[in-house]
């Protein structure tokens, strides 16, 4: 048990990319928290950083208040399975976990035991004889787990580790991490470009955009107060429907102008004051829109109708907007009818031409 | 991952034909080599040829060891210092042996270092080569001049560090590449239990690329086994390697083709049983552990 502390931490890679830039970070010791965003935002740099396989450009990383940022990596008890698993290919499944145990110098029969504890958590004990190129995805994975799980690592770092798997072996691998964690105890930072893992798994998420952190916060609130458009963009299936506005002022009366339509937004009058004839974003969820074929705020034609199980996704254009909404299942329009929809005003989220929310409900 | 295919591919009548005859050109020069090895003085250039040894005899070989007047006479060697071909073996296998190991060592340590440390980049790479771009013709006056102010000319370790030095940029492109096949993750992971970097190179990654360099050693031992211009400019009897050996056999009254059938037929052997050792390194496919998702 952990609590680590990411400080200004920065990674300028020779040649020139920032993988990471300023990023600060407070993980409570025994959490399990995921590092969220799309590829190549710096998941993986966060957590060579972490493990102590790449010294940072800038910053101070603490575990349990003591500077570790130059420390040795076998010096700060920390375990990272990696995205490719690096399971060594000339060894076979038992000298694989065991590596780490004999690279410590302990007893054969310590390894032993460790071995086949940590085998049978995972149950792989049927395949500790096989080389790696006869096992499959799904052992490969629990191999270089174990590998992992069986130096004891205060602080366990995995880096994508259900990727490479098919959706059904995705699920029930994540329900048996989730198992995992609550025997093991440890601090967990969890690497994924999967919000629905992200959010099922984790106390708390990273979200993450081209090296900086976007937000940190509880899975509930990522998802009901996205500090920022590309937060709210990024988390939700389908995402969010992101419109760019201006506010214009009509005398007593506020209206957000998104060129195809116009919303009355008088009360809203204490947020938007400020914003009067300039650019704002406003964000509205799929789930909030409401398709009908008459009457509403906005008229746009039906582009696609996607059938997922209960319900059909609908895409719209207006102008040279696209809107995506939700209907229910029995509810199919021909593609370019027109429809209308409508939205309620508390259902909004307004952000600032930086892209920070000013107001939600 | 190559796909293997389960039918035999079906070889047509003409494409036989094609292959033999190439073989038979291939394996022609080795053959008729063979054959001189074992004929007498008067077949070695006979008209019309003698296809197999008339009369067969090991007299060829066997002056090349051992000096003794009535053999030499007979293959006509009598006008020349004799100089055991037992002395050259030795010679080549430390200058091209040492040497060839001494390339793939350094190269192999100049590899990682470029791919795994960042050392130097593409820039380090193309200089490293161009010690091979111009000809070695170029480098040999200068090699003569100086050597000779250091005293290295006609010494082993002289001859060795030539060798050393023109094998290394092959060694260092070759087993680079080798080493980018092998995921930096296996390192690291191996790092993070206690390995040094230099340690998980050799504990993690030599294993996996140990038959590509021990291939690439082949190549440079062929190489160097058989230069003759390096040796034969900066060596003057104290040392001398197969090729200059080779020369002893052209004498003004004419070329003995028989001794030198035989040394060269001796002198493939090592290389074939060097290969033979290695050959079970060379067959064992690795497939590395790590996926891409
Ligand atoms: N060794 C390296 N040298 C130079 N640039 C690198 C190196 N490793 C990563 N990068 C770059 O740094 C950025 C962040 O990489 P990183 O691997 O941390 O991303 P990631 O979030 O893990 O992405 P993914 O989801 O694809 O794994 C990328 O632009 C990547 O190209
Ligand atoms: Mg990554």
């Amino acid at each position: 048990m952990t609590k680590i502390l990411l400080e200004d931490l920065t990674k300028i890679y020779e040649g020139g990319t920032v993988a990471l830039e300023d990023f600060n970070l407070e993980i409570e010791s025994g959490a399990f928290i995921s590092l969220l965003g799309p590829s190549g935002c710096g998941k993986t740099t966060t957590l060579k950083l972490i493990a102590g396989l790449l010294d940072p450009t800038k910053g101070r990383i603490l575990f349990d208040g003591e500077d570790v940022t130059y420390t040795l990596p076998q010096q700060r008890g920390v375990g990272l399975v990696f995205q490719d698993y690096a399971v060594f290919p000339h060894m076979t499944g038992y000298e694989n976990i065991s590596y780490g145990l004999k690279v410590r110098k302990l007893s054969k029969k310590e390894i032993r035991d460790r071995v086949i504890e940590v085998a049978n958590l995972l149950e792989i004990g049927d395949i500790l004889d096989k080389k790696p190129r006869e096992m499959n995805i799904s052992e490969l994975q629990r191999v270089s787990l174990a590998r992992t799980l069986v130096i004891k690592p205060k602080v366990l770092l995995l880096d994508e580790p259900l990727s490479n798997l098919d959706a059904s072996l995705r699920v029930r691998t994540r329900i048996e991490l989730k198992k995992l964690q609550r025997i093991l105890k440890q601090t967990i930072i969890y690497v994924t470009h999967d919000q629905v893992e992200a959010l099922t798994l984790s106390d708390k998420v990273a979200v993450m955009s081209m090296g900086k952190l976007q937000q940190y916060d509880t899975p509930k609130n990522i998802f009901l107060k996205p500090k920022n458009k590309f937060v709210a963009g990024f988390i939700g299936s389908p995402p969010m429907n992101l419109i760019p506005c201006s506010v214009i002022q009509k005398d007593e009366s506020l209206m957000m102008d998104a060129n195809t339509f116009k919303i009355d937004v008088t009360e809203l009058k204490d947020v938007l004051n400020d914003y009067v004839n300039k650019e704002v974003t406003i964000g509205i969820r799929p789930q909030d829109i409401t398709p009908s074929l008459k009457g509403g705020i906005f008229k746009a034609k039906v582009y696609s109708v996607e059938h997922i199980g209960m319900e059909n996704i609908i895409t719209a254009k207006a102008d040279d907007i696209m809107i995506k909404s939700i209907a229910q299942k029995d509810f199919i329009p021909n593609l370019d009818e027109e429809l209308w929809f409508k939205f309620e005003i508390n259902k909004l989220y307004i952000f600032d031409k930086e892209g920070e929310r000013i107001w939600r409900s | 991952m190559k796909r293997v295919s389960l039918e035999k591919p079906k070889i047509g009548i003409h494409l036989y034909v094609i292959l033999i005859l190439v073989l038979i050109i291939a394996i022609f020069p080795i053959y008729w080599l063979t054959i001189t090895s074992f004929k007498p003085k008067a077949e070695w250039i006979a008209s019309p040829p003698y296809w197999f040894p008339n009369s067969p005899t090991l007299i060829d070989y066997y002056v090349l060891f051992f000096s003794d007047p009535s053999a030499t006479a007979q293959v006509g060697a009598a006008f020349i210092a004799f100089k055991p071909a037992t002395k050259s073996f030795l010679d080549s296998a430390i200058v091209a042996g040492l040497g060839t190991a001494l390339a793939v060592f350094a190269g192999m340590l100049a590899a990682f270092a470029v791919s795994r440390h960042g050392f130097g980049g593409n820039t380090f790479l193309v200089l490293v080569l161009m010690l091979r771009m111009a000809p070695p013709i170029v480098a040999v006056i200068p090699l003569i001049v100086f050597y000779s102010f250091i005293g290295f000319t006609d010494t082993y370790h002289g001859l060795l560090l030539v060798y050393a030095t023109f094998s290394m940029p092959y060694a260092v492109w070759i087993i680079k590449g080798l080493i980018d096949e092998v995921p930096r993750e296996l390192e690291e992971s191996a790092r993070l239990d206690g390995l040094t970097p230099l340690q998980a190179h050799f504990k993690v990654t030599w294993p996996l690329i140990r038959g590509g360099v021990l291939a690439t050693a082949l190549f440079l031992l062929i190489l160097n086994w058989s230069e003759y211009l390096f040796a034969l400019m900066l060596t003057r009897g104290n040392v001398i390697t197969l090729p200059v050996q080779m020369t002893i056999y052209q004498t003004y009254a004419g070329v003995l083709y028989g001794p030198q059938a035989a040394l060269a037929i001796l002198a493939v052997i090592p290389l074939v049983i060097f290969g033979i050792v290695i050959r079970r390194f060379l067959a064992r496919g690795l497939t590395f552990g790590a996926v891409k998702g």
